[in-house]
């Protein structure tokens, strides 16, 4: 007795347990799927998104532009630094805030399409209705129409309608007809699209990573450690996993020595050999196994040296890259195997010799040697010679073009894209497909009563109306 | 080449100020006669601005996208043809001419105080997503700016005649002036959003080329996103919430302030690598 009591309490409580759990869990649930929570959410990210572009943010703007901005408003910007307002978009609230929007948008979107799956769309807007006077005498044909058929004008009605893209059901003594079904699917799949957006962020602020390498012709990627890695806003290196080798840069100048163009000549070599081959120039990126590769803005001249022991049988090749806008501020390199320390600039024609090779101002290399005992000794070295410098000998080979570039990589981008133009596609539906529904009866003393309901849209659709039924329903 | 441009821009402002007189007059004395003369100053307006342009482009050898004065007299003439257009349809829009003319004269009276020499084009600029990014700002702009102006006149009507805006639902239900504009209103925000979207888009996909990154919350790319969030926010409150009527009018109108007012302040306060180009 005791034994059964005690099963039907747990049967009881077994029965109560999903009932209590739907209990607590759909009030949320109805909660963040609510237009009104749906609404909330978006001003409170409109709020964020005011602060956001109102306030300098760290890693959007320069270090040196947050200082001086900083220096001019130190209580703002103390506020705005306690408050975690310089750095909004990577603050837990905000990713929080977009998480659920997130979830909103998800829970809409799936009660509205459950909603639509089941039911179809739900007529909406208000009802309302007009009467249409019978025709004149003598439009219409004479008599009762026979047993079983609509009258003939019903008939003419319906098929107007059909002409506008209406689906018609057509009854004894009335009709029934409906037109853009496809905007409130429209909705869904824009909030479906936008759900994928969402998701695709997600991923991309998971794995994207952008790379930085500068080289110039002849280099090749591999010959470096690896290249810079911004990964979720810290720097590392990462090792490349192709190579890209540069045979030729160019550059051309506006007549006011701002950049017109550059371009640079790649091969791109996976572990199968070269995979791609071109010319990557700014907005024309090369693509490699989910990669791509793509031209930077900065660029300038870049000496070639080569380093020579005595003996003859160690041979080290190097570049030195300068700023294209400043040629004197300095450089620093190693000479290798040696403890030599350089300080280098270029002075002479070296513009001029990046546009002409047989330019008569040619370049020179001027730099600064300090040994380990911090003697230090000063070089001019024009192009093509060489000094003497440790134990070796080091030669200004070449001066050619550097340029940065890009490699990035964003698995998130495919659902980003997809989910954009699902949204653009929902969105397009559901603002210009405007759903209307018209039924049409006779009316007792002849004429016609045509209710109708839409949205929004009601002068354009008593137009519509105006136009299908050819009467003019001013004055009805 | 660019004297002449100049001299074009100088008939298209000179053309917008009588175009603001001739409107004002129309609507104060009520004379449709008067308010059409005001559509054909304005026609001319929109020629002159297109010459200007034209030749300026056939100069400098770029669309007119690099600097203020390029920026606001291409979304002034967008703006203007965009009126054009709608007027040419629909008769009721005429009336916005009330707005559209003084907003162009504005913009380009700020776009004549502006510097004016012509700018390179850096490679950056050559992209065909810049293209879309910029072309569909000004549809954009354009639709949203003449929705507020023709709320801002339904306002102005309905303040003159109190009178309950909502849609038809009784016996012999009509379609009032009103209603017609508040749709087309509804229309042209609709339009505008969805642009913008398209904006928002372009210019993230340009972004990646010439920045190296989709989205790096830059002031202004943050600003259209919050104006996007804004519209959709009205859209929502119209569609969902029934907002209708004046209370449409006075939202839409409030939409476009706040989002003009956000801007003023971002131009003012914020460090944007946007202003490169609209400086």
């Amino acid at each position: 007795m005791l034994a059964s009591s005690t099963s039907a309490s747990a049967e009881a409580r077994g029965t109560q347990r999903p009932a209590l759990a739907l209990r607590t869990v759909a009030p949320a649930l109805g909660l963040i799927a609510s237009r009104r929570a749906a609404l909330v959410l978006m001003a409170l990210f409109l709020g964020a998104l005011a602060l956001q572009a109102l306030l300098p943010q760290r890693g959007t703007v320069s270090e040196l532009q947050y200082t001086l901005w900083r220096s001019r408003y130190p209580t703002v910007a103390r506020a705005s630094e306690a408050l975690g307002l310089d750095r909004v978009a990577s603050t837990p609230w905000f990713w929080a805030l977009g998480s659920a929007i997130a979830l909103s948008l998800t829970a809409c979107t799936m009660r509205r399409a459950s909603t639509f799956l089941r039911r179809g769309p739900p007529p909406r807007g208000r009802e309302a209705y007009l009467n249409l006077a019978p025709p004149p005498v003598g439009t219409s044909p004479a008599g009762q129409p026979p047993a079983g058929q609509p009258p003939a004008g019903l008939m003419d009605i319906a098929a107007s309608l059909r002409r506008h893209g209406y689906l018609v059901k057509l009854g004894q003594d009335g009709l029934s007809a409906r037109t853009g079904s496809l905007g409130p699917w429209g909705s869904v799949v824009f909030h479906g699209g936008m759900v994928v957006l969402f998701l695709g962020v997600l991923v991309s602020a998971a794995t994207r990573f952008t790379g930085f390498v500068e080289l110039a012709p002849g280099q090749i990627f591999q010959e470096h450690s690896g290249y810079l890695v911004q990964r979720a806003g810290a720097w590392a290196h990462q090792e490349p996993d192709f190579s890209i080798g540069v045979t030729g840069i160019g550059v051309a100048f506006w007549p006011d020595r701002s950049i017109q163009d550059i371009w640079a000549e790649v091969a791109l070599q996976g572990t199968e050999g070269i995979v791609a081959q071109g010319v990557v120039r700014r907005n024309q990126s090369l693509h490699l196994q989910g990669s791509s590769l793509t031209l930077g803005s900065p660029f300038g001249p870049a000496a070639q040296l080569s380093f020579r022991l005595e003996d003859g049988h160690k041979e080290s090749r190097g570049y030195v890259n300068f700023p294209v806008d400043n040629s004197g501020s300095r450089s620093q390199f190693k000479v290798p195997d040696t403890v030599v320390t350089v300080h280098a600039e270029l002075v002479g024609g070296w513009r001029e010799f990046l546009e002409n090779r047989y330019s008569a101002d040619q370049p020179r290399l001027k730099f600064v040697t300090s040994d380990s005992h911090g003697a230090a000794t000063e070089y001019d070295l024009p192009l093509g010679e060489a000094v003497t410098i440790a134990d070796g000998e080091l030669r200004f080979e070449a001066l050619e073009t550097w340029a940065l570039f890009m490699v990035s990589r964003d698995q998130g981008l495919p659902m980003i894209i997809a989910g954009a133009v699902l949204a653009f596609a929902g969105l397009a539906a559901a603002l210009f497909i405007i759903p209307r529904w018209i039924t049409v009866t006779s009316l007792p003393g002849g004429g016609w009563r045509v209710m109708y309901r839409t949205p929004w849209g009601t002068g354009s659709l008593l137009r519509e109306l105006r136009e299908l039924t050819g009467t003019d329903t001013e004055g009805t | 080449m660019l004297a002449a441009a100049h001299a074009a821009y100088w008939a298209a402002l000179a053309s917008c100020g009588s175009a603001t007189v001739v409107f004002a007059i129309g609507t104060v004395f009520r004379k449709s006669l008067v308010m059409k003369l005001g559509g054909v100053v304005t026609a001319a307006a929109f020629v002159m601005l297109t010459v200007a342009l034209a030749l300026r482009w056939s100069a400098t050898g770029h669309g007119p996208y690099l600097g203020r004065h390029e920026a606001l007299a291409s979304y002034s003439w967008a703006l203007i043809g965009f009126y054009l257009l709608l007027q040419w349809r629909i008769f009721r829009a005429r009336a916005a001419g009330l707005i559209v003319a003084p907003t162009s004269f504005f913009m380009l009276g700020v776009a004549a105080l502006s510097p004016a020499a012509a700018q390179f084009e850096s490679p950056a600029m050559r992209s065909t997503w810049l293209w879309v990014h910029v072309g569909m700002a000004k549809v954009a702009v354009a639709s949203l700016l003449l929705a507020a102006g023709i709320s801002a006149l339904s306002l102005r009507r309905s303040l003159a005649r109190p009178r309950r805006l909502t849609g038809p639902s009784g016996p012999g239900a009509q379609e009032s002036g009103l209603e017609q504009v508040e749709e087309l209103s509804v229309r042209l925000v609709s339009l505008g959003f969805l642009v913008l979207a398209v904006v928002i888009g372009a210019g993230a996909l340009w972004a990646n080329t010439a920045w190296g990154s989709y989205w790096s919350w830059d002031p202004i790319e943050t600003w259209s996103l919050a104006t996007w969030v804004l519209y959709g926010m009205a859209l929502h409150l119209y569609h969902q919430w029934h907002v209708t009527g004046v209370r449409w009018a006075w939202l839409n109108v409030s939409v476009l302030a706040v989002a003009a007012m956000l801007l003023l302040a971002l131009w003012v306060l914020s460090l944007s690598p946007h202003w490169i180009y609209l400086s």
